[in-house]
C-alpha cells in the first residue's frame, strides 16, 4: 500500500482528504504543520507522496519542499502543493524549490486520484 | 456650543452692570457732594463758589464714573475677543473628543467584529467536521454493505457455478425423461396396433373353424354316400359301411370341435376387447398421449429456466456492483467539497487581518489627537490589503469595489498543473 503525507492546518481539509485517500486504498498520514511534517520525515517516515498546503502558520509549503530535498532518500519524492493561491509566481517559486504539482483548491477527488496516479510510481 | 455661549454673555452683562452701577454711584457722589456745599450757607459770592465746587465735584464725579464706565466697557470688549476664541477652542476640543470617541467606539466595534468572525469560522468548521464525519460514517456503512453484498455475491456465484456444473447433467436427466415420454408414447402406439392385431388374428381363426365345419360336414355327407354304396353291394360292403359310419361320427366331431373352438376365439376377443378396452379406446389413448407431450413440455421449460438462472443473478450482481460503485463516487465527491471550510476560513483570516491593520491605525490617530505635537500618521493603504489575497475570489471582489487595483492582477494558472 503506498503512503502519502498530507501537511496542511486545517483539521477539516486534513480528515476530508484522509478519508478520500484511504478510500482510494492509500495510507494516509497527517501533519498539521510543515514543522510536524519534517519531525515525521526524520524520524524515518517514508512516503510515496507528499501533498502540501502553500500558505501555513511558521514554515510554508515552499520552506517545506526545501527542507525536504535537503533530506536523504527524499530528493525524488513527488510532492504536490495544493492550496488557495492561484498566482503564477508563486507556483514558479513552488518549482523552483523542487515541487512536482499544483492544484488550486477545491480540487475534486477524481481529479486528485488522477493527479496522484501520474505523479506515484504503480499507484 | 450654546452653553458656552450663554456663560460668555453673563460675563459681558455681570461686567456691564458693575460699570453702570459704578457711573451712578459716582454720579450720586458728585451731586451729594454739590448739596453738601450749597448746605453750606455764606455769601452770594460764597455761596455761588459752593454752587461751582458742587457742580465741579458732580462733574469730576461724573467724569471719573465716565472714565471708569469706558475702562470697564473697554475691558469687556477684550474679554469678548478672549472669549471668542476660547469658545472656538472649546468647540474644536468637543469636536475632537467626539472624533476620538467615535474611533475609540469603531475600535470597540472592529474587536466584536473579529470576534464574531472567528466565531463564522468555528461553525463553518464545526459544521464541516460533522459534513465529514457524516460522510465517514456513511462510508463505513456503505462499506459493511459492500462487504455484505460481496460474501453474498460470492456465495450466490459459488451456487451459480453449481448451478451450471449441474445443470449439464439435470439437463442430461430432462432429455432422457422427454425421450422415455417419446418412446412410452410410440410404445403406447405399438401396443395398441400390437393388440388391434392379435385381435384381428383371433378374428381370422373364425375362418379356419368355418373351413373345419365345411370338411366336417363335406366328410358327413360323403360318409353317408359311402355307408348308401355300401349297403347297396351287401355282404361285400358291411366293412365299409362300418368305416363310413366311423368317418361319419368322426366328421360330426369335427364340426362340434370347430364350434367350440369358434366359441373359444369369440370368448377370448370378447376378454381381451375387456381387459385393454382403456388402452384399445382411441379417445383415452389420445388423452394419454396428450399428457406425455404437456409432461414432455413442462420437462424441456424447466430445463430452459434452470438455463437463464444464472445469468439474472448475475445481471443483480451487476446492478448492485454499479450502484455501489456510484455510492462510493458521491461520497468522495462530498468529502472532496468539504474543501469549501478552509476556503472560507481563509477569506475570513484575511478579512480579520484587515481589521487588525485598521484597528492599529485607530489607536495612531487616537494616540496622536492627544499629543500637542503628534508623529506623522502613517498613510492606510487600501490597495495594500491586496497583498494578502491568494484566490481569484477575492481579487475579483475587490476589483469590482475599487474599480482598478494596484499589484492585484497578475496572472493566474491552470487550477491542476504539473510541472
Amino acid at each position: 500500500m503506498k503512503t502519502i503525507l498530507l501537511v496542511d492546518d486545517s483539521s477539516t481539509l486534513r480528515m476530508s482528504m484522509t478519508s478520500i485517500l484511504s478510500k482510494a486504498g492509500y495510507q494516509a498520514e497527517e501533519a498539521s504543520s510543515a514543522e510536524t511534517a519534517l519531525e515525521k520525515l526524520r524520524s524515518g517516515l517514508k512516503p510515496n507522496l507528499i501533498i502540501t498546503d502553500l500558505n501555513m502558520p511558521g514554515m510554508d509549503g515552499i520552506g517545506l519542499i526545501r527542507e525536504v530535498r535537503r533530506l536523504p532518500g527524499l530528493r525524488f519524492t513527488p510532492i504536490l502543493m495544493l492550496t488557495t493561491e492561484s498566482q503564477q509566481s508563486k507556483r514558479q517559486e513552488a518549482r523552483s524549490a523542487g515541487a512536482t504539482g499544483w492544484l488550486v483548491k477545491p480540487v475534486a477527488a477524481p481529479d486528485l486520484l488522477k493527479v496522484i496516479k501520474q505523479v506515484v510510481p504503480g499507484a | 456650543m450654546e452653553r458656552v455661549d450663554h456663560r460668555a454673555y453673563a460675563v459681558v452683562r455681570r461686567r456691564s452692570a458693575w460699570a453702570m452701577g459704578l457711573v451712578l454711584l459716582a454720579v450720586s457722589l458728585g451731586e451729594l457732594a454739590a448739596q453738601g456745599w450749597a448746605e453750606l450757607g455764606g455769601s452770594t459770592t460764597a455761596g455761588t463758589i459752593r454752587s461751582w465746587l458742587g457742580f465741579l465735584t458732580a462733574g469730576l464725579a461724573g467724569g471719573v464714573g465716565a472714565v471708569l464706565l469706558t475702562a470697564v466697557m473697554r475691558g469687556s470688549e477684550v474679554s469678548r475677543d478672549d472669549i471668542r476664541a476660547k469658545e472656538e477652542l472649546a468647540s474644536l476640543r468637543e469636536r475632537l473628543d467626539g472624533i476620538l470617541g467615535a474611533l475609540k467606539a469603531y475600535s470597540r466595534a472592529r474587536g466584536i467584529l473579529r470576534g464574531q468572525l472567528t466565531g463564522v469560522t468555528e461553525i463553518t468548521e464545526d459544521a464541516a467536521q460533522e459534513i465529514a464525519d457524516r460522510f465517514r460514517r456513511l462510508d463505513a456503512l456503505v462499506g459493511e454493505m459492500t462487504a455484505r453484498i460481496q460474501t453474498a455475491m460470492e456465495e450466490i456465484e459459488s451456487l451459480s457455478a453449481q448451478v451450471r456444473q449441474n445443470r449439464a447433467r439435470d439437463l442430461e436427466v430432462l432429455r432422457g425423461m422427454q425421450e422415455y415420454l417419446a418412446g412410452r408414447q410410440q410404445e403406447m402406439e405399438e401396443e395398441w396396433q400390437r393388440g388391434e392385431q392379435i385381435l384381428a388374428e383371433a378374428e381370422d381363426l373364425r375362418t379356419f373353424t368355418s373351413m373345419v365345419k365345411d370338411i366336417a360336414d363335406q366328410t358327413n355327407l360323403l360318409a353317408l354316400n359311402a355307408a348308401i354304396e355300401a349297403a347297396r353291394v351287401g355282404q361285400a360292403g358291411k366293412g365299409f359301411a362300418v368305416v363310413a359310419a366311423e368317418i361319419r361320427a368322426l366328421s360330426q366331431k369335427s364340426a362340434d370341435a370347430a364350434r367350440q373352438i369358434e366359441r373359444g376365439i369369440s370368448e377370448m376377443v370378447e376378454s381381451v376387447r375387456a381387459k385393454f378396452a382403456r388402452q384399445l379406446d382411441s379417445a383415452a389413448r389420445k388423452k394419454q398421449i396428450q399428457i406425455l407431450e404437456e409432461v414432455g413440455t413442462a420437462v424441456s421449460t424447466i430445463g430452459a429456466a434452470s438455463a437463464d438462472v444464472p445469468a439474472v443473478i448475475q445481471e443483480v450482481l451487476d446492478a448492485t456492483r454499479q450502484t455501489n460503485d456510484e455510492v462510493a463516487r458521491v461520497i468522495m465527491d462530498g468529502l472532496a467539497s468539504i474543501q469549501f471550510q478552509d476556503i472560507t476560513r481563509q477569506r475570513l483570516d484575511h478579512v480579520t487581518e484587515v481589521l487588525e491593520k485598521m484597528d492599529h491605525h485607530s489607536q495612531l490617530l487616537i494616540e496622536g489627537g492627544r499629543k500637542d505635537e503628534p508623529a506623522p500618521l502613517p498613510v492606510f493603504d487600501v490597495d495594500e490589503m491586496a497583498a494578502g489575497y491568494t484566490m481569484r475570489g477575492q481579487r475579483a471582489i475587490h476589483q469590482e469595489a475599487e474599480g482598478s487595483v494596484r499589484n492585484v492582477v497578475e496572472e493566474e494558472g491552470p487550477r491542476i498543473e504539473l510541472f
